[in-house]
């Protein structure tokens, strides 16, 4: 059990140091970095003397070096815009991000998981065409099309809520409802077919010959083990959660890590680029990895392989 | 195997009580979603200490028959007419996700074919032994779990310890199939019903259940019905076979009188059919194919594949009638009877 969580660790850092090197090198290999930076009309020397200021004049591999060096102490070089720790747009941002990320995942499993297993449970009835209409619904709107009309609704119609900003509560609610409202049509889509799989299953008709009254069935034999792939599911979304937020955080002006990235990408300033692509694939494998653990947890056959049978 | 059971003419076998049958089936009628009916009336009655052996070739209603009994016709099938009795209580729902008045795992219980399916692969073999000792015996965990070892115990799997704690992927088909048993026996039911509960086994495993049940059976006086279609199972274990033919049951009898002389041309056929070693005869297969339930023949449905048909079997259907100590529904076998 130990060595297979240790196993599963050891790979997330190995695919985390692999991706955050590549990305390094993808952003570095034939760019004349001074060339971007400033602009198509600078002097040759104003490039030459930007590129020795931030070390670009260096072969490839010594800034490399130089990087993850100071990457593993936390130094992650600094912003070309203003001078400041790169990082510090990151310790600035991260929190914000994470504030409607997590709102937004809150609020998608608070709706999405009853929502599939009411429709799975009631599976062909009027309940379930209900829910699921609604779901296929949620599932093909854009995020930024609910969001602009939750925005109009309720702030310049109803003038119930603020539309962008994010200094208040109630400055969350609607960035946090349409990121919830989107992805808990997909997750309601994902619970009721998990929830049906095991239904149809030999050990639940089995269950209710023993004598299971219905609500034991569902709740103590088909629901522990559709939340397997549920929870899976989750996981993994846990780890596109901050790359969602992008799209949401535009429409409702939240200063958070999306809108850091989109400038950073347009100001060109790599450090930052780079630091935001360090934070995205850390939740990725980091997800997984959570994924992985959860697995090994639930579901004893992953534990167990091999057999105990010797 | 079969030594001191079902002997010859002797009705019943020592400790059955026919007169307060546990199970009683009464003219049983389901159809499917078509309307078409699978079970045309089955009518049978089974007593503590009994073990009937229900057979018949794939597709005749057996499976059927034991899951109306358990008040678990699968979606899309409903009871059309007829009553289950269980002690003398009538269900009233037949309705796979209705609790069937409380008698499923109480009173009746059910040995599924494929036992390590019919376990949930994330929990362990005592976390369903103890599911249904609290349900049904209303202990605590503690008693629960030491119920569960002594139910171990008595299927045979020991150290009870190290089998509570092992997962069904981690036993054989056997093994489950002992587990499967022991969930049976949780709730002290007075009925097991088992379909086909060794066909997935090879034969020793196969022998090994089969005297597990002959012994529970007889220790705790328990009716068995007894859901197969090999009659060299039967042979082993029952006391009595019942034999159904396109939902309807043609005959019923004691087993030592079946073999010694079938009375109707299917169970004849059924017999002939047996690969046998002493009997050194040619396997002869029933010839024909069963009809499907919407296009059953008229008059004796089995007139078709018939090997001594009379005229009056292609208009006028054959109903039970006492022949030799059993049932039999043949108008050819009611007239050697009464002959
Ligand atoms: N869930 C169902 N829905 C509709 N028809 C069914 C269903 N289950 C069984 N049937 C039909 O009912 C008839 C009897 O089926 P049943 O399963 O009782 O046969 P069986 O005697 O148990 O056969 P086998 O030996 O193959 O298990 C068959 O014609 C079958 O096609
Ligand atoms: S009733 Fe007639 S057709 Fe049917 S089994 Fe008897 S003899 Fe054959
Ligand atoms: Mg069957």
């Amino acid at each position: 059990m130990t060595g297979y969580f240790l196993r599963r660790t050891l790979r997330a850092v190995i695919t985390l140091w692999v991706a955050v090197t590549f990305f390094f090198f993808l952003l570095r290999v034939d760019v004349n970095i001074g060339l971007l930076a400033l602009n198509m009309n600078a002097s040759q020397e104003a490039i030459d003397s930007f590129n020795t200021r931030w070390g670009f004049d260096k072969s490839l591999l010594d800034q490399y070096w130089l990087w993850i060096t100071g990457a593993l102490q936390g130094d992650f070089g600094y912003s070309f815009r203003d001078a400041r720790p790169a990082a510090d747009w990151v310790a600035e941002r991260l929190p914000k991000t994470l504030e409607l990320s997590l709102a937004g995942f809150a609020l998608m499993i608070v709706i999405g998981v009853p929502a599939g297993l009411a429709a799975a449970i009631r599976n062909g009835t009027a309940t379930d065409r209900t829910i699921m209409s609604l779901a296929a619904a949620g599932y093909s709107l854009p995020s930024f099309v609910l969001g602009l009309a939750l925005m109009y609704t309720f702030a310049v119609y109803l003038q119930l809520l603020p539309s962008t900003g994010s200094t208040s509560f109630a400055h969350l609610i609607l960035p946090a409802a349409t990121y919830g409202l989107t992805g808990s049509a997909g997750i309601a889509r994902f619970t009721r077919a998990a929830m049906l799989e095991v239904l149809g299953k030999p050990y639940i008709a089995a269950a209710r010959a023993s004598g299971a009254p219905p609500a034991a069935v569902v709740l103590r034999h088909a629901v522990p083990n559709a939340a397997i792939p549920v929870v899976t599911m989750l996981g993994f979304s846990v780890g596109q959660l901050v790359g969602h937020a992008v799209i949401v955080e535009t429409v409702f002006a939240w200063p958070g890590l999306g809108q850091a990235l989109i400038s950073a990408v347009a100001n060109r300033d790599l450090a930052v680029v780079q630091v935001l692509v360090v934070v995205f694939a850390t939740f990725m494998i980091g997800a997984n990895l959570l994924v992985d653990i959860l697995y090994g947890v639930l579901d004893p056959r992953i534990r167990t392989a091999g057999g105990a049978n010797g | 195997m079969t030594s001191g059971r079902g002997g010859g003419a002797a009705p019943a076998p020592a400790g059955v009580d026919i007169l307060h049958p546990a199970l009683e089936l009464d003219d049983l009628r389901v159809a499917n979603a078509e309307g078409q009916a699978l079970l045309h009336g089955v009518s049978l009655q089974l007593a503590r200490g009994e073990v009937l052996g229900l057979v018949g070739e794939s597709g005749c209603g057996k499976s059927i028959t034991g899951a109306t009994a358990m008040g678990m016709l699968p979606p899309g099938l409903a009871l059309r007419g007829g009553n289950v009795r269980i002690a003398g209580e009538s269900l009233t729902a037949f309705n796979e996700t209705a609790p069937a008045n409380g008698m499923r795992g109480r009173h009746i219980a059910l040995i599924p074919q494929d036992a390590t399916a019919s376990l949930n692969p994330t929990r362990t073999i005592g976390w369903h032994l103890v599911d249904g000792l609290r349900r049904h015996r209303g202990l605590d965990a503690r008693e629960a779990g030491r119920a569960s070892r002594q139910l171990l115990s008595e299927v045979g799997l020991t150290p009870p310890e190290r089998w509570a704690r092992a997962y069904p992927h981690q036993l054989s088909g056997g093994m489950n199939q002992r587990v499967a048993i022991a969930r049976a026996l949780t709730g002290n039911p007075d009925i097991l019903i088992a379909d086909e509960p060794t066909t997935a086994l090879d034969v020793t495993m196969q022998a090994q259940v089969l005297e597990l049940l002959t012994n529970l059976v007889q220790s705790a006086g328990l009716a068995l019905l007894f859901i197969t279609h090999d009659l060299g199972v039967v042979a082993q274990i029952a006391d009595r076979v019942a034999v159904m033919y396109c939902g309807r049951i043609v005959e019923t009898a004691a087993v030592a009188a079946f073999f010694h002389r079938p009375r109707h041309p299917y169970s004849e056929g059924l017999l002939a059919s047996i690969p046998s070693l002493d009997r050194r005869q040619d396997v002869a297969p029933l010839p024909g194919t069963v009809p499907s339930p919407g296009a059953l023949p008229d008059g004796c449905a089995f007139h078709p594949r018939c090997s001594r048909p009379l005229p009056v079997c292609l208009g006028n259907r054959p109903h039970l009638n006492t022949a030799g100590g059993g049932l039999v529904a043949c108008h050819a076998a009611m007239e050697l009877a009464s002959a």
